[in-house]
């Protein structure tokens, strides 16, 4: 990406072109699972209602903040003249993110037994599935944060602060297509 | 990236963590029942908010590949409103 470069003029670079597969390939892989998640909830409404009662929605919002904040301190990180700022930054941003995981894992905790249960027409497996495949891109992402951290090019900055926004509007995607309706 | 520095982003952080607030507090209070279409909007038009500041500031699009950020913006309003029609049917299917 990084479409603008520094000196405020328009260049591609095969990094551009790199990280747009990414990107699609991740929207193309979450919007999959996404629609087939909604297809199933409008072909087994009562279920999917059901099984929503069980998920902890307190725990799924304030984790919608926390990674809100993150995704605050990486485009800061971006923005950021000297190193130590952008530094700072990117290890706030990656610890947001690793709580954000401990939060996610506190909500499974109470969530597990509910897997397999038939009466919830796979609910839960989906819920497993497409949140966890969240989850691991958010423990991935935020340690490749923290080795960027240690030097921290504006280049490589870019790339992984655009690669955390897109993890980002996933998730708030995510949020109200299965914990809301 | 865009590099345009007029873009205040602690402000901009500031409302999306307002919104998500008052949307989680919402969603808390509902927990065990239907959600109010409000509770749903706000929510909703969060991630859409974020989307559309994310594609079209912080990566630049806006002026740059404006056919990108429209496919981008697509992803999640598509989701968005698939959700928000689903949730449109479960309550008037209740209230019916």
């Amino acid at each position: 990406m990084a479409v603008i470069v520094e000196g405020g003029t328009d260049e591609r670079s095969d990094g551009d072109l790199i990280l747009w597969i990414l990107v699609w390939s991740e929207l193309i892989a979450f919007g999959m699972l996404l629609g087939a998640f909604l297809v199933m909830s409008f072909v087994h409404p009562e279920s999917y209602s059901a099984a929503k009662l069980h998920l902890n929605g307190r725990l799924a919002g304030f984790n919608t903040l926390v990674l809100l904040g993150s995704g605050w301190l990486a485009a800061e990180a971006d923005r950021a003249a000297s190193v130590r700022t952008r530094r700072m930054a990117l290890i706030g941003a990656a610890c947001l993110g690793f709580a954000f995981a401990a939060i996610k894992f506190v909500e499974y905790a109470g969530e597990l037994r509910f897997a397999g249960d038939a009466t919830f027409n796979s609910f839960f497996e989906l819920y497993f599935i497409i949140t966890g495949f969240h989850l691991a891109h958010v423990v991935f992402l935020g340690l490749v944060m923290l080795v960027v951290a240690r030097r921290a090019e504006r280049s490589n900055v870019t790339l992984v602060a655009t690669l955390w926004h897109v993890i980002d509007i996933v998730w708030l995607t995510i949020f109200p297509v299965m914990y809301l309706g | 990236m865009n590099d345009d520095k007029d873009i205040w982003l602690p402000g901009r952080a500031v409302v999306v963590i307002l919104v998500a607030v008052v949307s989680a507090l919402v969603a808390a209070q509902w927990k065990h029942e239907a959600l109010p279409l409000v509770a749903f909007a706000m929510i909703l038009g969060l991630a859409i908010v974020k989307a559309r500041w994310v594609i079209l500031d912080f990566m630049g699009l806006r002026r740059v590949r404006p056919h990108l950020a429209i496919a981008l913006l697509a992803w999640p309003a598509f989701f968005a409103m698939a959700a928000a029609a689903r949730a449109a049917l479960a309550a008037f299917g209740t209230a019916g």
